[in-house]
């Protein structure tokens, strides 16, 4: 990997400016992301909602994060919870550690009771953690843990790097059966991710259904094959706030 | 109580904000291993620069005012998101982590941060407060202290409350008590009609000193809850202030004001002043915010985690908001607006589109700051440097507003970002002395993280001007491990990599990264006689295992590859040695080069390009490249020897059976090269399958990719 991900920088705070620097600098003849013609969507901290989300299939809603000075707490990141009525929930938690105490646990499943009793329809759970990809083993072995935690009815989502796809096959394979799909992002900082077809190629060997985060605004051309690939389970839009940078 | 005041101004909820604003998973994250980041990338510099988080720089520029030295500090253990950074990048967290060591925290709040945080965090102060009331009797204290218990039931569920002990509580102090646990459960139970003129009530005319206080702020903090009570939409993010209740925000400011005049030094006060600036954040005040924000600035302790909470909730709450700059006349934070203002994207908040520099700060309006930066001219020409290098590259400029000062015995975040802006001007003007100018900055190099950045400018300067040498040789200034270990990967020649694998006076690591180097450039290079006999460096029980995934950062080198890796799955091959002392004594031996394609396979190097791809000419190990030869693709073995007449045709066999499978299992290419179509991938499936139907290979492969 190497140069190839080393070319791929920016980080993950650069994603708002970034992402809508997409829009701007994608070629023309590329086609960008109009989230109206989605169903799925991710809406994080500090995006102002669309009119329509409420329209919408389905719905990331990040929650809040387990960061990396506290392994016992759940910091919020959503001033009050969801009550969306029509969309399906999921509960999205990033994480910058995964050693997590009790309370995190405790919390956590709190949250998720309290969403659904507010009448959301809370389809489950998902992490969000950056492993790097020599990370991935022991990642497996949390997530694992966490699925048996986790009541039934809920769903476990992770999202994941594009480059796992290329050098974390071993360490998925071992997911398979313990989440439930995996949304892997084709963006990153300012743009979509170059070669993200070969990267995308490479998802048949990972044995989890799959799912394709897309950035709004951001440059996006389906890959041959990817629609009739068995385990693809469509797409996610990462909303970007229109509004300014509230 | 000071927790009590802590919680008080969290507790209104969404005080928090991401450590990563608007994070998302995205591949793994590098740094740039060069000085000139005009955007906002993985990681920071100690240098001020508009490609750092604007929280890194308003953080170095409070440390500086406050004169806040790096010392005795050291770098945190990195975790996946720094690993490879050294002291040389850092990113928020570990920047934070950095400067303000500390014990891990137990997270205590249950209700997620919102108001019903405070019900236990403040019943010690209920109880010493009811202790202290002579009037009460011994009867009536324990029923009231019991009676707050129905705030928590009221903040986990609406039913089955306990009543209230109304016909225990009889005297009038008693029943100022009873009457602010009413008043309580109504604001917790978000019933602000019903709790504030309760709590205003109570603050005119309760006799115990407590329940005066307390409801006195209660009274603003209720309203203050109603005023954002409808200003969160169904996704439960914040509407904006339009959404806020105006007249419910106005009593809050008031409220808040009057206990602060009757209670300067209250228990309550620093919650208070922490809700006013609530108060000013959800009528969308920028300038009352920014004041606020430039007073708790100056106060701020710089040389503790307070000041790093209060700079996060600055970038949240202030810095990314539109019209910021506008409204601010604080040179810190003017100063790191403008910075970002000088990155090359930006959104145009009417369209929302985002454009290549059309917002970058003009000129102009840097002149017209001048005179919120009087008291603070050195801040205001490193500005107006840094406009110079990035929007109009004029490098003259640069270097007449940031004279050389590069022989101080030590510099603070400011002064070494000047002199750091004007070591990047020497690089762009190939200044002769650039090299010179660096050497003696490293004089007054803080060892943290100002060093580490020196030593990479100066690596830089060296290896663009084809003196590779120096940077490794004995005497040379330039220590860093991750500095030497980039140009190790892409810069070294052979003769030299050879030297710093035997120099005992390095890290194990990075004489690992360079035996690698070495090795794997021979082997794939076509210098084969050289790596043979370089075989003999590796150390008996070198890491065979450790894996390539991220080798520029990974702690183990797997050395050992070349020696203990696999070198057949069923092609019989000798051991890699072998293989190549065979290619050294001819180098078109058929049986060898597959062996070496096996080797190359097995080993895992199909998805490892680190050592073979160039970084990009402006960063460290971009200018030079000293080791001769281009790096071998298998498809090349296979194509040649495919059609090669005087091949075995067992061989033969094997390199059409290998090339077909270069394809699987999805049709893309793993085995370098351009690629070839489908069709000339069917053709080799078809020649294998006709032309050697007894082939062990032929049997073996039953489809194409």
């Amino acid at each position: 990997m190497g140069q190839k991900t080393q070319r791929l920088l920016v980080g993950r705070r650069a994603v708002l400016a970034g992402a809508l620097a997409a829009a701007a600098c994608a070629p023309r003849g590329e086609s960008r992301v109009d989230p109206r013609r989605y169903r799925a969507f991710f809406l994080w901290a500090g995006v102002r909602a669309p009119d329509w989300l409420g329209e919408a299939e389905e719905v990331y809603v990040l929650m809040g994060e387990v960061r990396a000075g506290d392994p016992d707490g759940i910091v919020p990141l959503r001033p009050q919870p969801p009550r969306a009525v029509r969309p399906r929930l999921w509960l999205t938690l990033r994480a910058e550690r995964l050693d997590w105490g009790e309370g995190v646990y405790a919390r956590l499943l709190g949250e998720l009771r309290r969403w659904e009793a507010l009448g959301n329809r809370v389809t489950g759970l998902q992490i969000d953690f950056d492993a790097a990809t020599r990370g991935l083993e022991g990642y497996a072995a949390f997530l694992a843990a966490l699925r048996r935690r986790l009541p039934p009815r809920w769903r476990l989502s992770i999202t994941g790097l594009l480059d796992w796809s290329a050098h974390g096959t071993v360490a998925l394979g071992s997911l398979a059966g313990v989440v439930d799909e995996m949304v892997v992002q084709t963006y990153q900082g300012r743009a979509t991710i170059p070669r993200y077809a070969d990267y995308l190629a490479r998802m048949e060997r990972v044995p989890v259904p799959w799912k394709v985060g897309l950035v709004e605004g951001g440059e996006w051309r389906e890959p041959a094959g990817l629609a009739a690939h068995p385990l693809f389970r469509g797409y996610v839009v990462f909303l970007v706030d229109r509004a300014g940078q509230q | 109580m000071k927790k009590l005041a802590l919680l008080g101004a969290a507790a209104l909820a969404a005080l928090a904000v991401p450590s990563a604003l608007q994070a998302s998973a995205d591949t793994t994250c590098y740094p740039e291993w060069r000085l000139d980041i005009r955007d906002l990338g993985c990681a920071g510099k100690a240098a001020i620069s508009p490609g750092n988080d604007t929280r890194i720089n308003l953080l170095l520029l409070l440390r500086d005012r406050q004169g806040i030295a790096a010392k005795n500090l050291t770098l945190p253990k990195p975790g996946w998101d720094e690993a490879g950074y050294g002291g040389t990048f850092f990113d928020w967290n570990y920047l934070r982590a950095t400067f303000y060591p500390r014990p891990e925290t137990s997270g205590e709040a249950s209700y997620g941060g919102s108001r019903c945080d405070s019900v236990s965090a403040a019943a010690p102060a209920f109880e010493a407060a009811l202790a202290a009331n002579r009037a009460l009797g011994e009867g009536e204290r324990s029923v009231l202290a019991a009676a707050r218990g129905r705030l928590a039931q009221t903040c986990s569920s609406a039913e089955n409350l306990s009543p209230w002990p109304d016909a225990a509580v009889t005297s009038a102090a008693g029943r100022n008590f009873l009457g602010y646990l009413k008043a309580a459960d109504a604001f917790y139970g978000a019933r602000w009609d019903e709790a504030t003129p309760a709590f205003a009530a109570l603050a005119g005319g309760a006799s115990d000193p407590w329940v005066r206080e307390a409801a006195s702020y209660m009274v603003g903090r209720s309203a203050l809850n109603a005023a954002q009570d409808k200003a969160f939409d169904e996704w439960g993010g914040f509407g904006g202030p339009a959404r806020v209740d105006k007249a419910a925000a106005t009593a809050a400011r008031d409220g808040l004001a009057s206990y602060l005049k009757a209670w300067p030094q209250g228990r309550y006060a620093d919650s208070a002043r922490g809700l006013l600036r609530r108060v000013l954040w959800l009528e969308g005040d920028l300038s009352g915010l920014s004041g606020e924000y430039d007073r708790l600035l100056a106060a701020a302790p710089a040389g503790e985690d307070a000041a790093a909470e209060l700079i996060q909730e600055i970038d949240n709450k202030f810095l990314m908001t539109k019209d910021a700059a506008r409204a601010s006349a604080s040179p810190m934070l003017l100063a790191t607006l403008d910075l970002m203002a000088l990155r090359s994207w930006e959104v145009d908040p009417e369209t929302g589109e985002t454009v290549a520099a059309k917002g970058t700060i003009s000129a102009d309006e840097l002149a017209s700051q001048q005179a919120a930066f009087a008291a603070w001219p050195e801040l205001y020409a490193f500005l107006q440097a840094n406009h110079a290098y990035y929007a109009a590259g004029d490098m003259r400029s640069v270097l007449r507003l940031l004279p050389d000062d590069a022989r101080q015995k030590r510099y603070g975040p400011l002064a070494f970002s000047r002199q750091v802006l004007r070591g990047m001007a020497l690089a762009q003007l190939d200044d002769p002395n650039e090299s010179g100018f660096w050497r003696e900055l490293l004089g007054g190099a803080d060892p943290l993280h100002q060093r580490p950045l020196v030593e990479l400018a100066l690596a830089m300067s060296l290896e663009r001007d084809g003196k590779l040498a120096e940077v490794f040789a004995r005497e040379s200034p330039v220590g860093d491990t991750n500095v030497r270990s980039q140009l190790l990967q892409h810069s070294a020649g052979p003769d030299l990599l050879r030297v710093e694998v035997g120099n005992a006076a390095r890290p194990a690591r990075e004489r690992d990264i360079a035996l690698f180097t070495l090795l794997y450039k021979q082997l794939t290079r076509g210098r084969y006689a050289a790596f043979a006999s370089d075989m003999a460096l590796v150390a008996r029980g070198a890491n065979a295992d450790a894996g390539l995934w991220s080798f520029t950062n990974q702690e183990e080198i797997p050395v050992g590859l070349f020696r203990a890796g696999r070198v057949s799955d069923g092609y019989p091959c000798p051991a890699l040695v072998q293989t190549a002392r065979t290619l050294a004594a001819k180098p078109s031996d058929v049986k060898a080069r597959l062996c070496l394609g096996d080797f190359l396979r097995l080993g895992g190097f199909d998805d490892f390009d680190t050592l073979d791809a160039r970084p990009d000419k402006r960063d460290l190990g971009g200018a030079a490249n000293e080791f001769p030869g281009q790096p071998l693709q298998r498809a090349a073995i296979y194509a040649a020897i495919m059609d090669d007449k005087a091949a075995a045709p067992g061989d033969r066999a094997y390199a059409l059976y290998r090339a077909v499978r270069c394809y699987a299992p999805a049709g893309n290419n793993s085995c370098g090269g351009e690629g070839v179509e489908q069709s000339v991938r069917r053709g080799w499936f078809q020649r294998l399958k006709r032309d050697y139907p007894g082939s062990p290979w032929a049997r073996k492969l039953s489809v194409y990719w």
